[in-house]
């Protein structure tokens, strides 16, 4: 993404911001509220357009004007609230919209053996550990929650090329953040390049390659995860630079 | 394939390793409903020995023929996160537009239709109010149960009229010793049961009740799965008013007339939710039989019927609390 801009009135939201992703990368992007990270992330998943800018995929300009384009370009996000259906057990919320039917007299079957088994598959390619898949996502822990909806992510387009996940370790204890992370971790064999946003420093910092702050809407800084602390990345967040040590 | 015998992190308990095993709270909840109604029955059989005869067995059927039928549209609405309330007042309709349709010489197949057009078209209009005005269900279903009283009892003049004839009263015929209205109940309970566990349709609608913003995020037109359910849902109700009419045969305008209480009741304590996203027709089922054979037993006991309102409206509360246990209790 180049000198993507995005205001709102007189809210400056996002002001030429770059971003480079590359490939089976996971990059990070820290900032306080208000930032700008999650509009930068829209922008790229097509929700708003921008004012300002371009985007690039290997190269080529390519045009987001919308969610279905973003999808068509291999690009997922996975928003905080995780959109899934509590009321529903795993098979359902990986299936929904895409449910595998037979049709009968007109009417549309649920294929549910299929889709158990091919869900099953998924979860076991994935390494994520939930005993059934047809246990109900409300009574799934906060990890296992975050898993099915990565699952979900990445189920059915062949070509995601990029995932992007706001606040995955959001309300998770220390354990479970872990399992997610590793998971994570786990897409790069399948591929995918990550954006992660996230306000757990120490988390992300261990998770990611490289991690880019905002502050203001402005880039303010493009560091490897490796080399950089978690004092580091505070300073750069709140005061847009690092303390010199 | 087979099983994935992992366990997942300690947090799974062993409470929720039962519940997984009988298949989720609501289960649990329909099973618990299941035996409170053969404890009751037992009981009331105890104090009124006429509880348990052909006769009042068949009537306490013939009210839960009428009762359920509508109470399968309520299901579908509160399942999607809807409400009707209206249920009532469509079922009076639909019988007052079929009787005096056919007292003023309309022929009868011709007069039940037109009666039970009634109901697509309140749900129609509810629906309609509902997804396109975005008025709230409770106040647009309610404001629509009281235009439909006023209408019903212009139309029937005031008062209650007989039908005399012989092909009115289909709905109090036997065939193979079992009453038809049965056979309506039956065919209504395997529809929607099918249609909602087994079918894309079925499955949208829990979604739509369970989160309503991600069934949009999912490419969902919920507001016109919305307006597909209220006409289902009126559909249903007329089709009850159309039974109770020949059950009655009278042109009643007091007909149905507080039934969404026995109805909401029932499909409550059934396991549905106000929240929506939950609910199941056999739980329904359960509901409103456990309901009438309270109501039945009540009044044969002799209670004065000033009590039987007064033990729903404990019912429906009981009904609305435990829907909210599972989620102080069980996690």
């Amino acid at each position: 993404m180049n000198g993507m801009s995005k205001s709102f009135g007189a809210v400056r939201a996002v002001q030429k911001v770059d971003l480079e992703l590359r490939r089976t990368e996971i990059l990070g992007i820290v900032g306080d509220n208000g930032a700008g990270k999650t509009t930068l992330m829209k922008l790229l998943s097509g929700v708003l357009l921008a004012d300002e800018g371009d985007i690039q995929i290997d190269g080529e300009k390519v045009l987001i004007e919308d969610p279905l384009d973003a999808r068509k370009l291999g690009i997922e996000m996975i928003y905080q609230d995780l959109a899934l259906f509590d009321n529903l057990d795993v098979t359902s919320n990986v299936f929904i919209g895409r449910e595998r039917v037979r049709n009968f007299l007109g009417l549309k079957f649920l294929n549910k053996r299929k889709m158990n088994l091919e869900t099953e598959e998924l979860l076991k390619e994935l390494a994520i550990k939930i005993s059934s898949v047809k246990s109900l996502v409300e009574n799934l822990s906060g990890g296992q929650r975050q898993m099915v909806a990565i699952a979900r992510a990445i189920a059915f387009e062949e070509n995601t090329k990029v995932l992007v996940m706001d606040e995955p370790h959001a309300a998770l204890g220390v354990a479970e953040a872990t399992t997610v992370s590793e998971m994570i971790r786990g897409l790069r064999d399948h591929g995918l390049s990550m954006i992660v946003i996230s306000h757990r420093i120490p988390e992300l910092l261990s998770l990611v390659d490289r991690v880019m702050v905002l502050k203001a809407g402005r880039r303010v800084a493009l560091r490897d995860a490796q080399g950089t602390s978690v004092e580091d990345c505070v300073n750069l967040i709140v005061a847009g630079a690092a303390q010199s040590s | 394939m087979g099983h994935q015998n992992q366990s997942t992190e300690p947090s799974e308990t062993f409470q929720e390793r039962i519940l997984m095993k009988v298949g989720g709270g609501q289960n649990i909840q329909v099973v618990g409903l299941l035996v409170a109604w053969i404890i009751l029955i037992i009981v009331i059989s105890r104090l009124a020995p006429y509880f348990l005869t052909m006769n009042n067995v068949l009537t306490i059927t013939k009210f839960s023929v009428t009762s359920f039928v509508a109470a399968a549209g309520m299901t579908i609405a509160l399942i999607s996160g809807g409400l009707d309330l209206s249920l009532g007042a469509t079922m009076m309709v639909a019988g007052v537009v079929a009787g005096t349709l056919f007292t003023n010489g309309i022929p009868f197949i011709a007069a039940l239709i037109v009666g039970w057009l009634v109901g697509p078209i309140v749900g129609f209009i509810n629906g309609t109010l509902i997804t396109r005005a975005r008025i709230n269900p409770l106040i647009a279903t309610l404001g629509m149960m009281f235009i439909l009283r006023g209408t019903g009892y212009t139309i029937a003049g005031g008062k209650a009229r007989a039908i005399p004839d012989d092909i009115y009263q289909w709905a109090r015929e036997s065939f193979a010793g079992i009453p038809i209205p049965v056979f309506i109940m039956a065919g209504i309970l395997i529809i929607t049961y099918v249609m909602l566990s087994h079918t894309k349709l079925g499955r949208h609608i829990y979604a739509i009740g369970g989160n309503a913003q991600a069934a949009r995020q999912a490419a969902m037109n919920v507001e016109r799965y919305r307006l597909l359910i209220y006409t289902l849902a009126g559909c249903l109700s007329s089709l009850a008013g159309l039974i109770l009419s020949s059950i009655i045969s009278h042109i009643d305008p007091a007909a149905a007339q507080g039934r969404e209480l026995e109805i909401a009741t029932a499909v409550l304590l059934g396991g549905a939710s106000l929240e929506g996203g939950k609910g199941t027709i056999v739980g329904t089922l359960i509901g409103v039989l456990f309901i009438s054979s309270l109501y039945n037993g009540l009044v044969g006991l002799g209670v004065v019927p000033e009590w039987v309102p007064f033990i729903n409206g404990a019912l429906l509360i009981i009904a609305v609390a435990m829907d909210q246990l599972p989620r102080g209790g069980w996690r």
